[in-house]
């Protein structure tokens, strides 16, 4: 009985290694973790790829002869879930099998249909009301219209958001996107992002002092109206930043920001809490915030020639506002 | 009466000790639970577009001649402007081909390399990273060892938490890459795992304590001056700097996303010169800073808390033994059920949660959120890693305070042997 249970003791202590040591010796998993390399391939590059797949799967030369074949008012069904559409047209019913839908030229999708398929012009994008698309990747204008929503990835030259467009995923412009109305979005970035119909000159551009001084508080800080100040900002508490000020150096606070009225900062803004900008204030660099940020109207954020990111989970921006950059709400961001 | 006393006395120290394990099993079961359940701190994620400032990447290098090639090519790789970095190969009297190897780089690419070859002066990291810093004039220093390979994107993503004016350093992933290599490289890679996709992240969160590690990481170059640079008499320069930083209003932040590939020890004996180095130089931090962390005012509770504890940790190893002894007194002088627990909870706590020694739930949630579950088989052998760490750490102390208080002696950098390859590279 006793030799019994010390075999028992003996099997109960050296279980634990039996998958141990088949691991050991399988090295089932064994490689180096992969390192993420945080590589965000650009749609816009990926058709090239997908046109000339397209041009050897039809046995043509060159891009120019896709072109000429894609006016034939029928859509081209191929093999590997491919279809290439002719220019111009309206076409309804794509079928499930095609995971990506090529246009040559300009094309314009009906209203209230759902396209899981990545749809690829080298024109432009019309899209109907009410829709639902996963990716849409247009050469020129891409117009995303009322009601409509676009998943995944929206790219283009230029883009429009009209009201009611809900984009959870990126989108993405090489020149700019227009917001027209009411927009839900998670990320947009463009070296213009605008919901005025005339983008304002920015005049004042500075660079800072790099020797600049840095101002440390353990509690809540409070900038005078018309104040400038040049330094840094670290505050443990609240900031409040008055009308007017101007502060040509960084500032971070662990509590909430608010800028009053027109009140300029030339550095970077990172908040641990909510920050609110009052109306028409202006941020040269970069936006973080780890809660809200709401933006009163005419706020202008980043420079053209030097684009910035505003990133925080909740973004809620009202009135005239533009942007240069990447505009990105983790959680959601709001056009009112 | 006079041995009862004793006893007592015995009884409590013992207590003190249970419970300061007990502490330590709290704080990094939190750190799992926040890992396993909590969303990961996104603040410095995502910033495409910013103003990227001028960075000077310095590599330390001691007879590197196998890996150096490997690093200086991924540096040059780094998708960053090519006029607001340069690299610094911080040669430190090599007696290999390194030197040869960095002057090829170097004739190559002579807008980007300027090599700095150390002959005099004190030997060792912090001496040759405090002989270097004091004339850089880029707002940013990065620091990579010689044997790591930084993926493109890495610099990159490293300055982003830059624009925070409060950050003073950033802190990467470190990721093996010799993991297949044998048994002891596999344990690694489940450690360091644990201690950076679990305890670094954690602290990050939880708007703690993350740590420089001296390499795969970035200091900004005012905050460095500031905080009176790096001292060349401690061997953890990376656990001074961060507590210094910390100590005059300068925050450190882990970036999980920045990962860096490194190569781990291949045998126990270089893993015990690492690991005495390593538990070496924390401790002189420990005696340097613990008084100045204490009595500091502006710190949270919370924050000097995680402090203390970071700084103890290779403290604690000497600690469980000197529990377990009290334990067999105390059982042999007749108190056994209170003892017998006593050992029994050591033995649990210490095994559980020994900071960069953490098993079980630390490794499990690392491999876990990593993708990676089928290494968790080998857990079982963490066993002799505990007590190889356990025992290495224990000595290195006694032997610290022996040679450094009694004797006096002046510490010798013990660098660490690499393995990458018989043949070394050049710059061609």
């Amino acid at each position: 009985m006793t030799l019994f249970i010390l075999a028992l003791g003996v099997i109960a202590v050296f279980l634990p290694f039996v998958p141990t040591w088949i691991e050991i010796v399988r090295k089932t998993d064994a490689t180096p973790l992969k390192i993420s390399t945080q590589i965000l391939k650009d749609p816009r590059e990926t058709p090239i790829a997908v046109f000339w797949h397209l041009v050897q799967l039809l046995g043509l030369d060159s891009l120019d002869d896709l072109k000429k074949k894609a006016t034939v008012k029928q859509p081209l069904m191929l093999k590997e879930s491919l279809m290439a559409v002719p220019a111009g047209i309206l076409f309804e019913g794509i079928p499930k099998n095609v995971a990506r839908v090529i246009a040559a030229e300009s094309i314009e999708l009906p209203s209230r249909v759902a396209y899981s398929c990545k749809i690829l012009s080298l024109g432009s994008i019309l899209t109907g009301d009410h829709s639902l698309f996963n990716e849409l990747h247009a050469d020129e204008q891409l117009t995303v219209s009322t009601g409509s929503k676009v998943v995944w990835w929206a790219t283009a030259n230029t883009i429009t958001l009209n009201p009611e467009v809900k984009t959870p995923g990126k989108v993405q412009a090489k020149t700019s996107i227009r917001i027209n109305g009411p927009v839900y979005f998670h990320a947009l970035e463009a070296p213009l992002i605008q919901n005025t119909s005339h983008p304002v000159i920015i005049q004042e551009k500075r660079t800072l002092n790099p020797t600049r001084e840095r101002i440390l508080s353990a509690n809540d800080f409070e900038v005078p109206a018309d104040e400038i100040i040049e330094a840094d900002l670290v505050i443990k508490g609240k900031l409040l930043i008055g009308p007017g000020a101007r502060i040509f150096g960084s500032i971070k606070a662990h509590q909430g920001i608010t800028l009053g009225s027109g009140a300029h900062v030339y550095g970077d803004v990172i908040g641990l809490k909510d920050i609110v900008f009052s109306g028409s204030n202006f941020i040269q660099g970069t936006l973080l915030g780890n809660q809200k940020i709401h933006f009163g109207p005419k706020c202008i954020f980043g420079l053209p020639e030097s684009p910035s990111t505003c990133s925080a989970k909740e973004l809620s921006i009202e009135g005239q506002f533009q942007a240069h950059g990447m505009v990105r709400a983790w959680k959601i961001g709001h056009f009112s | 009466m006079l041995f009862g006393a004793f006893l007592n006395v015995l009884n409590i120290f013992l207590y003190i000790l249970l419970s300061l394990l007990v502490v330590y099993f709290i704080r990094h079961f939190t750190f799992t639970l926040n890992r396993a359940f909590k969303s990961q701190e996104l603040l410095y994620l995502g910033i495409e577009n910013q103003k990227l400032p001028t960075v000077t990447i310095l590599v330390p290098a001691h007879n590197e001649e196998k890996v150096i090639a490997d690093a200086l090519t991924a540096l040059l790789k780094q998708d960053y402007p090519r006029a607001l970095f340069k690299i610094i190969p911080l040669n430190d009297r090599s007696t290999d081909r390194t030197r040869e190897i960095i002057d090829q780089f170097t004739a190559q690419h002579p807008d980007q390399i300027f090599p700095f070859h150390r002959t005099t002066g004190k030997p060792g990291k912090s001496a040759a990273l405090k002989d270097i810093s004091s004339s850089i004039t880029s707002e940013i220093i990065i620091v990579f060892d010689a044997d790591y390979i930084p993926a493109p994107k890495l610099l990159r993503n490293l300055v982003a938490p830059f624009v925070d004016p409060e950050v003073g350093a950033v802190m990467g992933r470190v990721v093996p890459l010799n993991t297949a290599k044998n048994v002891l490289t596999r344990i690694l890679d489940l450690e360091r795992s644990a201690g950076y996709q679990v305890d670094q992240q954690a602290r990050m969160n939880m708007n703690l304590l993350p740590q420089y590690g001296g390499t795969v990481g970035g200091i900004r170059t005012s905050a460095l001056h500031a905080v009176d640079g790096f001292d060349p008499s401690i061997l953890a320069e990376d656990t001074d700097i961060t507590v210094k930083m910390f100590l005059n209003g300068w925050s450190v932040v882990y970036q999980n996303s920045c990962e860096c590939y490194e190569e781990v020890p291949e045998n126990w004996e270089i893993r015990i010169k690492q690991i005495s180095r390593w538990s070496r130089g924390h401790n002189q931090v420990l005696f340097k800073q613990f008084k100045v962390l204490l009595q500091h005012d502006q710190l949270r509770f919370m924050e000097k808390l995680d402090a203390m504890l970071l700084l103890c940790i290779y403290v604690m190893g000497p600690m469980t033994f000197i529990a377990w002894g009290i334990a067999q007194v105390v059982y042999y002088s007749g108190n056994t059920e209170s003892s017998l627990l006593a050992s029994n909870l050591i033995a649990f706590l210490a095994f559980s949660c020994l900071g960069n020694f953490a098993l079980f739930f630390e490794i499990g949630t690392a491999a876990f959120l990593d993708g990676y579950r089928k290494r968790i088989r080998l857990l079982p052998l963490g066993v002799m890693f505990f007590f190889v760490s356990l025992t290495t750490v224990t000595k290195v102390l006694f032997k610290q305070i022996w040679e450094d208080t009694i004797l006096k002696k002046e510490l010798v950098w013990d660098k660490t042997v690499r393995f990458r390859s018989e043949t070394p590279k050049d710059g061609t």
